[in-house]
């Protein structure tokens, strides 16, 4: 795993391309395990990083984000071009699908406007052959000055070859010249004459890129040369060479994206033969997208995918919570120090509270496994699509339906699935909502308490907390798209790739990457948490030294100290104090709430049968459905977000929002029985 | 017209975007520009879905409200 067999020399090379071209796949066939995955600084894009070798070849490779552009669109378009101005790989790899080269060329060009040293792998030659089109890899060779390596990712097809170019043009330098029409070169030229006389900044950046960005109106690029030597004229010489370019040619950006495309399709008629059509594909979306059945064939693939997920991490979840209750156990006393032993070993130490986290581990993975295996297959643009108009009328965009299904395995996941929501105020929406789905630790709780109290209607009163979950998530987004975070979800605009069958292993390094990358990222908070709860449960509250019955410990007396608070919702201190143990992971609500009544967890839930009336303990399930996250989740939350203030603003609004509607259910319930 | 009242089926040229620097850069990305041939393949109900450069796109309603177009004869 480690990216340290790099030695003195190497290569450098940056991976670039749009979604959905098998960038991925590319990336693992090169680095195999040698890969590790992180975030970009002060950004939630990921950052994928590894080491090719081979003989005496060793190469670093980087994955840039996908992208369909490099203008200053997206945080993923900003990263990747400034990755490549400021790092100035040797090679980019440029990887193209063959079915889809039109558009794909248009990133192609820009990469190429930037002088970057580009090598092109075409991929998805095996597709593109099917489909009945020809595309003339030298003559594409030819006409764009840069290697093009046909390549069948999946199938390890042209991999080396794809490599021997990578080598061959990191020691020489290629040296593409794209021409536009004269008409637009005249202005680009222009511009590039004036911003060469600048030392510093030819020294950074490639003139005529710098030129075409300026003119294309681009604020990002502006912003950086500004400040530079020279930069203040430059600036002044852009506004009056766009204003001549607009009287003779229109908008200058429009004028430039339509000088590359008409580029494009000259070449492309040199180039490409036949059309492609894909039946297959046609036949799928036309059943999937059905107006009556598109919404039902939706809603069984996610139930597919939750019964994989709960059913097939199941065997996982219990052994490692075994595990570490065995663990626990059989360490009790080893260190003769009690306070110690308590905190580290006991109940509610911090290794059964480990053991209660990590046994979600395996559902958290099973969940990024299938979730990968929608995602490549090309069906998730599909799900948004049916959803989009749903979910707009209550602000949110279609693609929030993906995390809000994961929600009910485990909110994490959820929590960083929100990154394929493009837009930043649709995805804090999604992010802050989240929590309000009901996940796997709660339905835990839940089943045990709705069996006791409410027998054959248990299954009824499970659904309505779902329900009520998934109203809350619509309510609170209606209120936060008109207070918070005003305006509409952005425009809907997706590409449908075609069908794919999905990589089982690209699933299995994500599944892997992404399990391991939340508890590193997560871990300080979960440990910190762990460790708060475990003190103060072994605590005295009196003496502030060691005890070991939780009801005298200091947790009690902050639950007792709530009481006036929650007194209203008709609760006792200890039905406080199991909501705060809840903090580290739902599921312990029930075991937490058996040792303060002094029962078994088998008994617990006939013992509250006979303390709290069904309408009392549906308020608190209602409070525990909605209230904090886990810490867990919070961890996620803080990342995702990248504030503290979203993060306690999310914890607070689901308390308050909980206190109210547990209140509301007594008042209600009351009034009816009456 | 707006591109969201294109038939299902039909084809149609594009003549304008009436929209915000980002949406106008979002759509050029993805080969909406001025002059590119498109085809409804799905619209009349929420989101409309165009084949454009042999790519198959989805928009919201709100975006295809803000494509222009003329149908082809």
């Amino acid at each position: 795993m480690s990216l340290k067999v790099l030695s003195e020399k190497y290569i450098r090379i940056a991976l670039a391309g749009n979604p959905n071209v098998g960038k991925s796949v590319v990336f693992n066939n090169l680095t195999g395990a040698r890969q590790h995955v992180g975030n970009w600084p002060g950004k939630t894009v990921d950052k994928k990083e590894g080491v090719y070798k081979k003989g005496n070849i060793t190469a670093y490779i980087i994955d840039l984000p996908g992208t369909y552009s490099l203008t200053a669109f997206s945080e993923e378009e900003i990263v990747a071009r400034d990755y490549i101005i400021y790092e100035k790989p040797d090679v980019i790899v440029n990887i193209i699908d063959a079915l889809n080269i039109e558009r794909n060329l248009y990133l192609t060009f820009q990469l190429l406007e930037m002088g970057a040293n580009v090598v092109i792998a075409l991929n998805k030659m095996d597709l593109a052959e099917k489909s009945g089109i020809k595309i003339d890899t030298r003559s594409l060779e030819r006409e764009l000055g840069v290697p093009v390596v046909p390549t069948v990712a999946p199938r390890k097809e042209g991999m080396e070859e794809l490599v021997h170019k990578v080598v061959e043009s990191s020691s020489k330098k290629t040296s593409a010249k794209l021409r536009y029409s004269p008409e637009i070169e005249k202005y680009i030229e222009r511009l590039e004459g004036i911003i060469r006389s600048s030392a510093d900044i030819n020294k950074v950046f490639n003139p005529r890129w710098i030129a075409i960005k300026l003119l294309e109106g681009d604020n990002d690029v502006l912003d950086k040369i500004k400040g530079m030597n020279g930069g203040k004229e430059i600036v002044s010489e852009v506004s009056k060479i766009k204003e001549d370019m607009k009287s003779e040619l229109g908008d200058p950006e429009v004028a430039i994206a339509d000088a590359r495309y008409s580029l494009i399709s000259s070449i492309l008629k040199k180039v490409v033969r036949g059309k492609g059509k894909i039946p297959a594909s046609d036949l799928l979306d036309k059943a999937l997208l059905d107006k009556y059945l598109g919404i039902p064939i939706f809603l069984t693939v996610l139930w597919a995918i939750l019964q994989f997920a709960f059913i097939g991490s199941a065997p996982f979840c219990d052994f490692l919570g075994d595990l570490f209750a065995f663990i626990g156990n059989f360490l009790t006393g080893i260190t003769g120090i009690p306070f110690v032993d308590y905190l580290l070993f006991g109940d509610y130490g911090i290794i059964q509270g480990l053991g209660a986290i990590l046994s979600f581990v395996p559902l958290i993975m099973a969940l990024y496994f299938a979730l990968s295996l929608l995602e490549d297959s090309g069906y998730m643009a599909r799900a948004a699509f049916i959803m989009d108009r749903a979910m707009r009328k209550v602000g949110l965009s279609g693609r929030t339906i993906i995390p809000m299904i994961m929600g009910i395995g485990c909110n994490v996941p959820a929590v960083y699935a929100t990154r394929i929501i493009p837009d930043k105020n649709d995805r804090m929406v999604a992010i802050l909502t989240n929590p309000l789905i009901m996940c796997g630790a709660r339905l835990v709780f839940f089943s045990a308490i709705a069996d006791a109290f409410f027998g054959a209607y248990a299954g009824d009163v499970v659904l309505s907390l779902y329900l009520l979950g998934i109203i809350m998530v619509f309510v609170v987004a209606i209120i936060l798209r008109k207070t918070l975070f005003k305006g509409k979800a952005s425009p809907f605009v997706i590409e449908f790739p075609v069908y794919q069958k999905p990589s089982l292993k690209v699933a299995t390094v994500r599944m892997w990457d992404r399990g391991s990358l939340f508890f590193k990222k997560a871990g300080t908070v979960i440990l910190i948490g762990l460790l708060v709860i475990g003190v103060l449960t072994v605590t005295d509250a009196r003496t502030l030294s060691f005890t070991d019955n939780p009801e005298n410990a200091l947790i009690s007396a902050i639950g007792k100290a709530f009481l006036p608070i929650f007194a209203p919702l008709g609760w006792d201190w200890r039905l406080i104090v199991a909501a705060i143990f809840g903090f580290i992971a739902k599921e312990i609500v029930l075991g937490a709430s058996a040792m303060l009544y002094g029962v078994g967890e088998e008994e617990i839930a006939s013992k509250m049968a006979s303390m709290y009336s069904p309408i009392g303990m549906y308020g608190y399930m209602v409070f525990i459905q909605l209230y904090i996250p886990c810490i867990v989740t919070i961890g996620a939350i803080k990342q995702e977000t990248g504030s503290w203030k979203w993060t306690i603003f999310a914890v607070a609004y689901g308390i308050i929002l909980a206190y109210i509607m547990n209140f509301l259910v007594l008042v209600v319930g009351h009034a009816l029985l009456r | 017209m707006p591109l969201a009242f294109l038939p299902e089926g039909s084809s149609a040229t594009i003549v304008g975007i009436r929209g915000g620097r980002r949406l106008v850069r979002r759509l050029t990305g993805l080969g909406l520009t001025p002059g590119t041939q498109v085809r409804a393949l799905r619209s009349g109900y929420g989101p409309i879905l165009i084949e454009v450069r042999g790519t198959r796109l989805a928009l919201g309603k709100g975006v295809a409200m803000k494509v222009f177009v003329e149908v082809s004869a």
